[in-house]
């Protein structure tokens, strides 16, 4: 092989191709955030109202007062100039100040210390339902593929079905209904006053942690499941059976192995489905997190929280992405020559 | 035991009950206090003393609402949300402010409030003993630094006093004077309202300020939450009676309702029509009671009486003769408010003119009025917005109810971010919609929306004539006859390009076990006065 006869000569040199892959990547997950970034500070300047006419309320009918506070807010500047100073403060890791804090007379208002709490609340709520999703999506998956056709496969299948076309909101008002109002099991709102550990009350997130769970589950068990079906239908599955090699160990080795990687892609999927649907999933059950605070912020048409916020949820979809690649190139070996090459 | 069929339509009923309003009442439950306002206007609610025994200190309240996000504030000065109003009026207290009804003063950090024969002059005696938060006494400075304040025309104090005082000074260590351009008879309504909050003297932050209300901020995160406990040195020895304060902001109102019912909070800002009327119809004896409090703002279509087509006197008053204003009560209010007279505010409020015949419904009229303009078969455009509730509603009964004139009216729905924001929409849209509360008198809504200087004049009501009206009506008794104000609303019932058709109630709910809160026609939850508030075991 050419790399072998090339061995050896210090100029023709070449880095591991894992590592080509991945700086490959990163370089497009770069680019992708730049675009991400572009299309987020559009967004955020097509928000209806500006913060400072809401922040002075009643005295925004006074024009000389808004004037004031939008040179104060840098609102006079070009879009070009804000969002290069936006993007500049950004890539030094540095979230920027709220602009609802700066307008209501702070000197400095770091989202930083404004998503702190947040942030943290949503990764317990995140990792609590993924941490029960991902056995459950993979479980059911792999069982419902290996029973394809079969009535209980039909069943579960047509029940996923109708949850996956369920939008959160209606899940979780269902939720209510049967788990507080009908049996009086589970509280119906999963409020965390400031300080307090979301741990407090674990009754509180059985409801939103079930939201989260059910829907991810539906959608994830679904693609496991095809994956198993294909697998199945696979030659090497086909004459390993042929050998008479015990359906326990055809299944283990053969076609659960070989699924994995399609379910790699399910979890980051999931994962990603768990940041939109962690929004509306807080909203409903008034947990506060960070989809709470984005909708906090829109409302306030904190416009620079809001860009903070996007950008850092942009950021976990690239990372997730990035690693999610890497593991089914670990995974599957025939991938990983065909990546490489 | 019932039949299956019977069992059946129980639970059918119950899930539409459910739909209806969110989670609404469980088992049927619920429990109507009491309800309504009586023929006279004045404020009846919820009898929360029903039970409960003799009130107790300790406990701690928690009241939902709907907040505002990052924008919310304990700036007094600048309205930012309506959540801020409870927090603020906790922390800090209005030197004068109105009783239940809104008709007499009632004292406030100013024990004494004296005016000269022309009310041009105002001589408040302080309180003596009061204390701020942070120990510091008191002072006529205090008072002072807040009347400059006012005075400021970038306050929100501005418009409906700063704009007429002259000048502020300290009599003596105890008594401060304000002296008017003109004379103001009855400044409670403005001096009562959240703008008029006293705050500490230098104040500027209002991070963690010290106020001299029953509480003491301990935190404060906006868009999610505070927490406050008893001042043990407020100057009204014994009160408050809890412990501590705490007052969640809600994104969504379903979910602030499932906390009520979960026992998460113990009282809830604004109960959803469908929700409250599920509990009154219910009857039975759930945890949940209404406090139902008859108030005095409209809820009104503004027609821009400077641009065509409602700058024709006959088209507008087509428009206000179309409507029946009791079905847009019962559709819309289901039934929580009362008919308003295309005037703002409602009786006994001081200076409101009950003589003005009650407007009803006349197509035939409005027909002719409309040919006689020659605008038969008109289309308008009413611009609306989904983010209040009733709103969409309102339009809609609106629009079928002016079909039958001729009146094709055709409904445009706004973002809620430009329809409130004056640098947007609002108040440049030609037929809108709005919504005149919390209402503390006539003279501060006056000066607010209705005058020409007005900074929420939707209707851009401009007359000279009434604003001298206005101005000089300012300095009647209103304890005497009160012709000024008569005739500025007789001008507006006439002319006005204001389609008042209702004052709704404010509903708000609250667990069986809050004691001692009384309805209060200023604001919510008994204007969130919680310093004779307590809880039952």
């Amino acid at each position: 092989m050419t790399t072998v006869a090339l061995r050896g000569t210090r100029t023709s040199w070449r880095p591991h191709p894992v590592v080509v892959f991945l700086a490959r990547r990163i370089v497009a997950g770069l680019l992708t955030l730049l675009v991400a970034s572009m299309l987020i500070f559009a967004a955020t300047q097509m928000l209806p109202g500006d913060p400072a006419s809401l922040v002075l309320g009643r005295s925004a009918a006074n024009p000389a007062a808004v004037q004031e506070l939008r040179l104060r807010l840098g609102l006079d500047r070009s879009v070009i100039h804000q969002y290069l100073s936006w993007l500049g403060t950004m890539v030094q890791g540095d979230l920027g100040n709220s602009v609802v804090g700066i307008a209501e007379g702070a000197d400095k208002a770091p989202i930083s210390h404004i998503i702190a709490e947040p942030l943290r609340n949503s990764v317990v709520l995140a990792l609590i339902a993924m941490a029960l999703t991902i056995p459950l999506t993979i479980g059911m998956g792999v069982y419902t593929g290996l029973r394809a056709g079969r009535p209980v496969d039909h069943a579960i299948t047509t029940v996923s079905l109708g949850l996956v076309a369920l939008p959160e909101f209606a899940l979780a008002a269902l939720f209510v209904l049967l788990f507080f109002t009908v049996l009086g099991w589970f509280p119906p709102v999963a409020l965390v006053a400031p300080g307090q550990s979301p741990l407090h009350d674990p009754s509180a997130l059985v409801l939103p942690v079930l939201t989260l769970l059910v829907i991810g589950a539906a959608v994830g068990l679904r693609q496991v499941r095809a994956g198993v079906v294909e697998v199945m239908r696979q030659d090497y599955v086909f004459m390993a059976r042929m050998h008479g090699i015990p359906e326990r160990r055809v299944v283990r080795r053969y076609i659960v192995r070989n699924a994995m990687a399609a379910s790699v892609q399910v979890i980051t999927q999931n994962f990603q489905y768990l940041i939109g649907g962690i929004i509306i999933v807080e909203v409903v059950f008034a947990y506060p997190g960070i989809g709470s605070l984005l909708v906090n912020a829109v409302t306030a048409r904190d416009y620079t929280e809001v860009q903070s916020i996007s950008m850092l949820i942009g950021a976990f979809y690239v990372a997730l992405n990035i690693i999610a690649d890497l593991i089914v190139v670990f995974l599957v070996p025939k991938l990983r020559t065909k990546e490489m090459s | 035991m019932g039949s299956p069929d019977e069992a059946g339509r129980a639970t059918r009923r119950k899930f539409l009950q459910v739909a209806a309003g969110g989670a609404a009442t469980a088992a049927g439950a619920g429990w109507l206090a009491a309800c309504g306002g009586d023929s006279s206007g004045t404020t009846t609610a919820a009898t929360t003393a029903a039970g409960g025994g003799e009130p107790k200190k300790g406990g701690t309240l928690r009241m939902g609402m709907i907040g505002g996000g990052q924008i919310e504030s304990l700036n007094p000065n600048h309205y930012a949300s309506s959540i801020d109003i409870p927090r603020e009026q906790q922390i800090f207290e209005p030197l004068v402010t109105l009783d239940a009804n809104l008709t007499e003063p009632v004292a406030g950090l100013a024990e004494t409030f004296e005016h000269s024969a022309d009310f041009k002059t105002w001589t408040f005696g302080l309180r003596q003993g009061v204390t701020w938060h942070d120990g510091k006494d008191f002072t006529p400075e205090d008072v002072m630094f807040n009347m400059r304040n006012w005075m400021n025309p970038k306050n929100d104090g501005y418009t409906q006093l700063g704009q007429y005082i002259k000048r502020v000074r300290k009599r003596d260590d105890h008594t401060v004077e304000m002296q008017l351009s003109t004379g103001i008879a009855f400044p409670y309504g403005q001096l009562g309202a959240p703008s008029f909050l006293i705050v500490q003297d230098g104040e500027k932050s209002f991070k963690n300020p010290a106020g001299t209300g029953p509480f003491k901020l301990d935190s404060f995160t906006p868009g999610q939450d505070s927490m406050m406990s008893r001042n043990e040195n407020y100057w009204d020895s014994g009160k408050p009676l809890l412990d501590k304060l705490q007052i969640v902001s809600f994104n969504d109102t379903t979910a602030q309702y499932n906390a009520l019912q979960a026992g998460k909070i113990d009282a809830m800002v604004d109960m959803p029509y469908a929700q409250a009327k599920a509990i009154k119809d219910g009857g039975g004896s759930g945890p949940i009671k209404l406090l139902i409090t008859d108030q005095a703002g409209g809820a009104q279509f503004a027609m821009r009486v400077d641009v065509p087509p409602f700058n024709d006197l006959r088209v507008r008053q087509a428009m206000r003769l179309v409507c029946d204003r009791q079905a847009m009560v019962d559709t819309v209010f289901l039934g929580f408010g009362a008919v308003s007279n295309d005037l703002p505010g409602s009786a006994p409020l001081p200076y409101y003119d009950e003589s003005l015949p009650q407007r009803e419904q006349d197509i035939e009229k409005a027909k002719s009025l409309l040919k006689a303009a020659g605008k038969e078969n008109i289309t308008l455009t009413l611009h609306t917005t989904a983010a209040r509730v009733g709103y969409v509603e309102a339009a809609t009964l609106l629009a079928q109810q002016a079909k039958p004139a001729g009146i094709n009216i055709k409904i445009k729905q706004e973002q809620v971010g430009s329809y409130f924001d004056p640098t947007q929409l609002a108040g440049k849209m030609t037929f809108s919609m709005e919504t005149d509360q919390p209402f503390p008198s006539l003279p501060s809504s006056y000066l607010i929306s209705m005058v020409s200087a007005a900074p929420f004049n939707s209707s851009h009501w401009k007359v000279p004539k009434f604003d001298e009206l206005v101005t000089k009506g300012l300095a009647e008794d209103p304890k005497g006859d009160h012709p000024l104000w008569n005739q500025a609303q007789k001008m507006l019932y006439e002319e006005g390009g204001l389609l008042t058709w209702g004052h709704q109630n404010f509903v708000d709910g609250l667990s069986d076990k809050v004691q001692g809160i009384k309805p209060h026609k200023m604001n919510r939850l008994g204007n969130f006065d919680f310093r004779q508030v307590w809880m039952s075991a």
